[in-house]
């Protein structure tokens, strides 16, 4: 407590960037730290797990100081400390986890297990204190693609996910063929600007029909095979149609399947996370189906997209709230499920 | 003196602390749940010497090598807790510190040498070569081939005139072959002192505290012996 306000902590370490984050009363945000490894794994052409965790280790207490100290409080202040527990590379979750349990203990505060695309999804409510559930979620990032029904604060359905890569997965490989190089999402997203949505048909994948899961790997095969094709008739392939054509392909699919989502739910509105909510396309073309139907499009800004400690902290802090608390046994489930999943993070009575 | 030591390089995780000249130790027996365990044995391993964290002064940690993940999962807590404690942190080299355990079944009156195997995968060990009564190292911390540890420690061994070697760590299985044909007398450390123990940390940890050898929450460090192995093919692109 500072002033009257409940301080949470979030630290969030699940992949590449190591990131501590101070929320007061679960609203108006005090710090923000992300320290991000990009520049790191781009010489690896993604990220290396081992070397993920090796910089987290390094990383951790500076990141933590700073996000106190930008805060302006002190640790004794902050009332519980929420942490991704899961899902993530194992290694890296590790970093996260050990060290937030050691503060917790030292400090004798509350120790919360945070499910990473919760705090995604929560990563919402940032911006938008005006946002309570129900309503439907969208997470689409380089491990998911989800589309979640969020029923309460701790409470969620899931209603569709990939079968095969996830979302931001695709683009990472046809970044790749196409010689954009790493993280591919950002590269595909700025290339299709310059070239013709339409130029190629690329596969549109829907599944079973009334379907609300994904396939990704199919069109990203086609785009594949298309270059292969294209080079042996000694074709020059315009990498900007194929990045357009592509973006085209994969954002048709993630619309109609969004409004598929909000006609079986009934819910005003939809609100989008994870990292490749970051992408241009996703953005505009939700936008405008959202505005023709009348519903709201909740979209966090980029620097919530991508992992941070602030949406860990917004999940904790809910989490909190409902009593949902880990013990100092807590472990780390790189495999977490976000139904069945959340009750073991929580301490058992 | 007063300090906490961890140790989670190993198969089995312990902490312990270290008053004076005495050491509390309290080890796990679940293999490879370091992070669920080495937390709450600290917490426990604290109340029930009636430590309370001001009383403490420095936290050590065994710094490697190990396994990868456990050496960080000990590196990541050591530095929370000196962080949130504000205590100066002492990397304890994980090999060293079996010259410092206490063992019974050792043989009084011959010239011993340690020397620890961990089992480095690829046909290599990382090892060191230690005399137990200073703890000073004879063949210094490394990740070698196996064969060429072998032969690097009988050379020693035969020039230097040691009666016996003894070998610890988990490399001793996979090198069974290799130690039994070495042809120089060796005595393998019990199974219960086989391997990495916090309270051998502690005993080292005492002695750099004392020549102020610290470090702090920032600047404490694994010790992998060894980088990582996407790290090496690119640099062997290069
Ligand atoms: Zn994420």
């Amino acid at each position: 407590m500072k002033n009257g306000m409940h301080l949470t902590m979030g630290i969030e370490s699940s992949c590449d960037e190591t990131a501590i984050a101070v929320l007061a009363d679960g609203r108006q945000l005090l710090s923000n730290v992300i320290s991000s490894q990009i520049e790191i794994h781009t010489a690896y052409g993604g990220v290396v797990p081992e070397i993920a965790s090796r910089h987290h280790l390094n990383n951790i207490p500076f990141v933590f100081q700073q996000a106190l100290d930008e805060a302006g409080v002190t640790l004794e202040e902050i009332d519980e400390i929420g942490v991704t527990a899961g899902p993530g590379l194992a290694g890296a979750l590790l970093m996260g986890t050990a060290f937030a349990k050691a503060v917790a203990m030292a400090a004798q505060k509350p120790l919360i297990g945070v499910h990473h695309i919760q705090g995604h999804i929560m990563a919402n409510l940032l911006e938008h204190p005006d946002l309570k559930p129900p309503f439907l979620a969208f997470v689409l990032s380089g491990g998911h693609t989800h589309l979640v029904e969020v029923k309460g604060y701790n409470e969620f359905k899931i209603l569709g996910c990939t079968r095969d890569d996830a979302i931001g997965e695709a683009y990472d490989k046809v970044a790749r063929v196409i010689g954009l190089g790493y993280p591919g999402g950002p590269k595909v997203d700025r290339l299709a600007k310059e070239g013709d949505p339409h130029a190629i048909e690329f596969k549109r994948v829907y599944l079973e029909k009334d379907s609300l899961d994904f396939s990704f790997s199919g069109t990203k095969t086609g785009v594949i095979n298309y270059i292969h094709n294209e080079e042996q008739k000694g074709h020059t392939v315009s990498r900007a149609d194929v990045a357009a054509s592509f973006q085209q392909a994969v954002v048709d699919v993630v619309v109609d399947k969004a409004m598929m989502a909000l006609d079986r739910t009934g819910y005003g509105g939809l609100a989008i996370a994870g990292g490749v909510a970051c992408n241009s396309s996703i953005r505009s073309r939700l936008q405008q189906a959202c505005d023709r139907r009348g519903v709201t499009l909740w979209i966090p800004s980029p620097i919530f997209c991508t992992d941070n400690g602030a949406m860990i902290a917004m999940a904790a802090y809910h989490k909190a709230r409902e009593g949902h608390f880990a013990g100092l046994d807590l472990d780390v489930y790189p495999g977490l499920n976000m139904e069945t999943g959340l009750a073991g993070l929580d301490r058992a009575e | 003196m007063l300090i906490l030591a961890i140790e989670t390089t190993g198969k089995l995780a312990s902490a312990a602390l270290l008053k004076g000249s005495q050491v509390c130790e309290a080890v796990n027996h679940t293999d490879y749940s370091h992070l669920q365990e080495i937390v709450p044995m600290i917490d426990r391993l604290l109340k029930e010497n009636s430590i309370v964290p001001a009383q403490l002064d420095a936290i050590a940690v065994s710094r490697g090598p190990g396994s990868f993940t456990g050496v960080r999962i000990g590196m990541a807590t050591a530095k929370g807790l000196a962080q949130v404690w504000n205590k100066p942190v002492i990397e304890v080299p994980t090999l060293a510190s079996f010259a410092f355990g206490v063992y019974d079944w050792l043989p009084q009156g011959e010239r011993l040498l340690f020397c620890p195997l961990f089992d480095a995968r690829r046909n290599q060990v990382y090892s060191g070569v230690y005399e137990p009564l200073n703890g000073s190292a004879v063949i210094e911390d490394r990740a070698v081939d196996a064969d060429e540890q072998m032969a690097d420690l009988k050379t020693f061994f035969t020039t230097c005139h040691y009666d016996r070697v003894v070998f610890f760590g988990d490399g001793i299985k996979p090198c069974l072959e290799k130690l039994e044909a070495l042809g120089i007398p060796y005595l393998l450390a019990l199974e219960e002192d086989r391997y990495q123990k916090a309270s051998s940390a502690a005993r080292l940890a005492a002695r750099l505290y004392e020549a102020g050898d610290v470090k702090d929450c920032y600047t404490c460090a694994p010790e992998y012996l060894r980088q990582a192995e996407a790290e090496r093919k690119l640099k062997e692109k290069c």
